[in-house]
């Protein structure tokens, strides 16, 4: 069975063709199946933004091949030209990119460039609007009337409105308030489920991937070193925690608890999982 | 001069400020009558959820706004006259949240050496002042380094020794980690750190990270603006129900402490980890 999305043995390096050589992702295979939705993390430089600029390339492997959708989207202008709507990114800080007048013709920039009557551009505009939590009226405001969080939406509303098959979004909560996190990520939940379109969410925030993804990759030093379920990746938290990612506090203490030789788990992330396990263990006097 | 007792650096006395001047209307209000004040060599954090004013009364202690309404002191001197902000500017410095926009030179430390030239300060000074910043948020090695080949956490180090270098007292971070990754967060958490504890700088800190905030010696809590919490991060986070109510969380290890009634207070995973390494063993 084929993968919607398919890399395999990719590698790109920034300084191709110069003696040292260093790559920014080395032999990264991966698939991506329609209505799934996956958390990528790792710290900066662990390649993870060169990774997804791959999926729709933007950016060329040196070595290696990408499918989407069945095609080699390097095989011709055409299939690399159409993959950009089949896989939508939202860079880190989308904000800054708005540019239109209205908020309602900076959604509308991608359906338009994909050559929809303007009936369609306008649903398009509306449905979008409707995932992002956007209201008709501020439709019409200017993009630099609104606050953060609402210009975060407005710009992810953008990417929603091309219908992208993927949408990847790099870093889409970073420098909002807790309660405008906990928003954004509930309508990029409600948006996975209502579409079936996959979600790749970068973040280097485990708390937010936990509370998203049911599949995380870890990537670090340009490979990817882990990729499994939700449920298993925090049985790996010692070896998350040695490549420097930031485990939460609760999983923090439970290594360390388990090093001063208390037998627990490690594959605690919720303060209510963890307090459940401890319980008895305190109780009992 | 202001009969402030001493120790005091910033003073808000029935501040309230408005981006809309013209139009007096209290709707357009931003903060609402704040009174704070700020005592030498505290880190007090700020919190609040967005758009709860937290940006703007950061801005009103460096003289960068005007309050419409009371007065904002800072070592005695009032805010509201060109004179008197120049002033203030000396005594109180300002990061803020992207590292990009606020580095102004090719080279780290002709960067951290802009302010205090543009003091008008004998380069010979100049030298010094520099690299003793430089080393005090541990950049020194980078000083010969073009600022874009650094990390967002080591801009923000340079950014920090810029305001080091103009010796202010006070020094005014707003979100300074936001676009940070984990790393970068801890190194500028920890220069934070260092000001404080061994340079005597007063740092007020705005986050949207609670875990950061109970590092503080004090938390300010702002809602809607009126500040609606002023406590050690002990007591501001043991108030869960009211900071849940008004979108803000408490930090994980203080929830988790809490479920286990191990009190409402416990802040760090060292906290955590003393508290329960007693009750553990004495089951093994």
């Amino acid at each position: 069975m084929n993968h919607f999305v398919e890399l395999k043995d990719i590698s790109y390096s920034y300084t191709q063709g110069s003696k040292n050589r260093v790559f920014a992702v080395k032999d990264v295979n991966f698939n991506l199946n329609k209505g799934e939705i996956v958390g990528i993390i790792g710290h900066t430089g662990s390649g993870k933004s060169t990774l997804i600029s791959v999926f729709n390339g933007l950016l060329k492997p040196a070595s290696g091949s990408v499918f989407v959708d069945g095609q080699d989207i390097f095989q011709d202008k055409k299939t690399l030209y159409n993959v950009k709507f089949k896989v939508g990114i939202c860079f880190q800080y989308p904000e800054y990119q708005l540019f239109e007048e209205t908020v309602f013709k900076d959604i509308a920039f991608g359906p338009k460039n994909m050559k929809l009557t303007s009936d369609e551009v306008k649903q398009r505009v509306i449905s979008a609007a409707r995932y992002c939590d956007i209201s008709e009226e501020m439709l019409n405001k200017s993009p630099f009337e609104l606050s953060g969080g609402e210009k975060r939406r407005v710009a992810v509303a953008g990417v929603m409105a091309m219908n992208p098959d993927i949408l990847i979004l790099d870093e889409p909560a970073a420098g909002l308030d807790p309660a405008g996190r906990t928003k954004l990520i509930g309508l990029i939940r409600d948006y996975n489920r209502t579409t079936g379109s996959a979600v790749i969410i970068v973040s280097h925030n485990m708390e937010e991937v936990c509370s998203l993804c049911e599949r995380v990759v870890v990537v670090n030093k340009s490979k990817i070193v882990l990729d499994s379920a939700l449920d298993d990746v925090f049985s790996h938290s010692e070896m998350l925690s040695s490549i420097g990612l930031d485990v939460p506090d609760v999983t923090k203490l439970f290594l360390k608890l388990k090093a001063a030789g208390v037998d627990l788990p490690t594959d605690v992330y919720t303060p209510e999982q963890a307090a459940e396990i401890l319980k008895p263990l305190i109780n009992r006097r | 001069m202001s009969d402030l007792s001493n120790d005091t650096i910033i003073e808000f006395e029935n501040v309230s400020f408005s981006y809309n001047s013209d139009n007096n209307a209290k709707d357009n209000e931003v903060l609402h009558n704040i009174n704070l004040s700020f005592k030498k060599g505290e880190l007090v954090a700020v919190v609040g959820r967005n758009g709860s004013g937290k940006s703007t009364l950061a801005k009103l202690c460096n003289a960068l706004y005007e309050p419409n309404n009371g007065r904002v002191i800072v070592n005695g001197i009032v805010s509201g006259t060109e004179k008197n902000d120049e002033e203030i500017r000396k005594h109180v410095g300002m990061v803020f949240q992207n590292p990009d926009n606020q580095i102004v030179a090719t080279i780290v430390e002709d960067d951290v050496a802009f302010g205090p030239e543009n003091l008008g300060i004998d380069p010979l000074e100049i030298r010094q002042r520099v690299d003793d910043a430089l080393k005090k948020v541990g950049m020194y090695e980078y000083r010969l380094e073009q600022p874009f080949k650094l990390s967002g956490g080591q801009k923000q180090r340079v950014a920090i020794a810029g305001a080091i270098a103009m010796r202010t007292e006070c020094i005014v971070f707003d979100e300074p980690t936001a676009m940070l990754d984990p790393l970068g967060r801890k190194e500028v958490l920890s220069a934070v750190r260092t000001l404080v504890d061994e340079y005597g700088i007063t740092v007020i800190l705005i986050t949207h990270f609670m875990e950061e905030a109970a590092q503080a010696d004090r938390v300010i809590v702002l809602n809607e603006g009126c500040v609606i919490l002023d406590n050690t991060p002990e007591k501001v986070f043991s108030k869960s129900d009211l900071l849940n109510s008004i979108g803000l969380d408490i930090p994980q290890i203080t929830k988790f402490c809490a479920l286990l009634g191990l009190g409402n207070s416990v802040l760090t995973v060292d906290q955590a980890y003393d508290l329960l390494i007693p009750v553990l063993e004495k089951n093994s």
